[in-house]
């Protein structure tokens, strides 16, 4: 049987989040603090999320205050049906979310 | 930038295989924008993706290559095992069965290595060395059965337990990889 693929605490974590900001994009660092996740956590789960085909990622267009361009990733619509999937599955990892729902 | 960050940075760009090159330098990107407090932490953490993909991707290659040589070795030792049963049937069929065991055991290693099945492989193995120990016990206990050829399975159930104990191990590490690079 293979292995399902986004199940670890931390994949959840960056899920929810990234679904919390739906449709908008996020940067790297932003997306740490968000999570709590080191940026030696959070990477790799992105790329996977972005190998798998969950995760839209692009070049920041022309930052306002000229600094140097960043990259930007949101969920896409199978990243928010797999977010929803995973989340209704493991649950919120954050309870106050459950409540608030 | 510290010379700590620096290091880091320049060691997950030179280390980061093909694939992930584009998100290292995402990560060298980003690292501009935090804080200044966090920037050790964060550059260690583009040296820990970098070198972790690159191992995935030696680890992947390493099962590519340790599935081939299970399944050659495995398809000789099975041929070998299986014609070497047939032909000494007419002389002596208990050392026929033992070849044709022996060699059914590595036809089953051979289509686990093929499937990439490593539990089932570890599986045949440990089936393989029980068989094996229990062919040794049998010839230490001079069982009467293997009084005509007492020395060919005496043999046979030593170079047997060396073979399964080299497929356990080399079955348990591919799936050890295999689980860490998927």
């Amino acid at each position: 049987m293979p292995r399902r693929s986004h199940t670890s605490r931390q994949a959840i974590k960056l899920l929810a989040v990234l679904s919390e900001r739906s449709g908008k994009w996020s940067h790297g660092y932003d997306l740490c603090v968000g999570t709590g996740l080191a940026s030696g956590t959070l990477y790799p789960l992105l790329a996977r999320l972005n190998d798998h085909g969950f995760l839209e990622a692009k070049w920041e267009d022309s930052p306002i205050d000229g600094s140097p361009r960043r990259h930007l990733y949101r969920l896409n619509a199978k990243g928010r049906a797999l977010a929803e999937e995973r989340l209704d599955e493991f649950g919120h990892p954050d309870p106050a979310w459950s409540v608030a729902r | 930038m510290t010379a700590f960050a620096r290091a880091m940075l320049a060691l997950a760009k030179f280390v980061a295989p093909e694939s992930r090159k584009g998100w290292i330098d995402a990560m060298a990107a980003e690292f501009r924008h935090v804080p200044s407090g966090q920037k050790n932490q964060f550059a260690l953490g583009a040296a820990e993706f970098s070198i972790t993909a690159m191992m995935e991707e030696v680890m992947f290659n390493k099962v590519n290559a340790g599935s081939f040589v299970i399944m050659l070795g495995s398809a000789f030792l099975a041929i070998l095992g299986i014609s070497n049963g047939f032909r000494n049937f007419a002389q002596d069929s208990t050392v026929s069965v033992a070849f044709v065991a022996m060699g059914l055991l590595w036809l089953a290693a051979f289509v686990a290595a093929m499937l990439r099945r490593w539990e089932l492989l570890t599986r045949v193995a440990t089936g393989g060395l029980a068989a094996s120990f229990a062919l040794g016990l049998a010839w230490s206990i001079s069982v009467p059965a293997l009084a005509a050829n007492r020395s060919l399975f005496g043999a046979l159930a030593l170079e047997a337990v060396f073979l399964f104990t080299v497929l356990l191990a080399t079955g348990a590490l591919l799936r050890k990889l295999a689980l860490s690079a998927s």
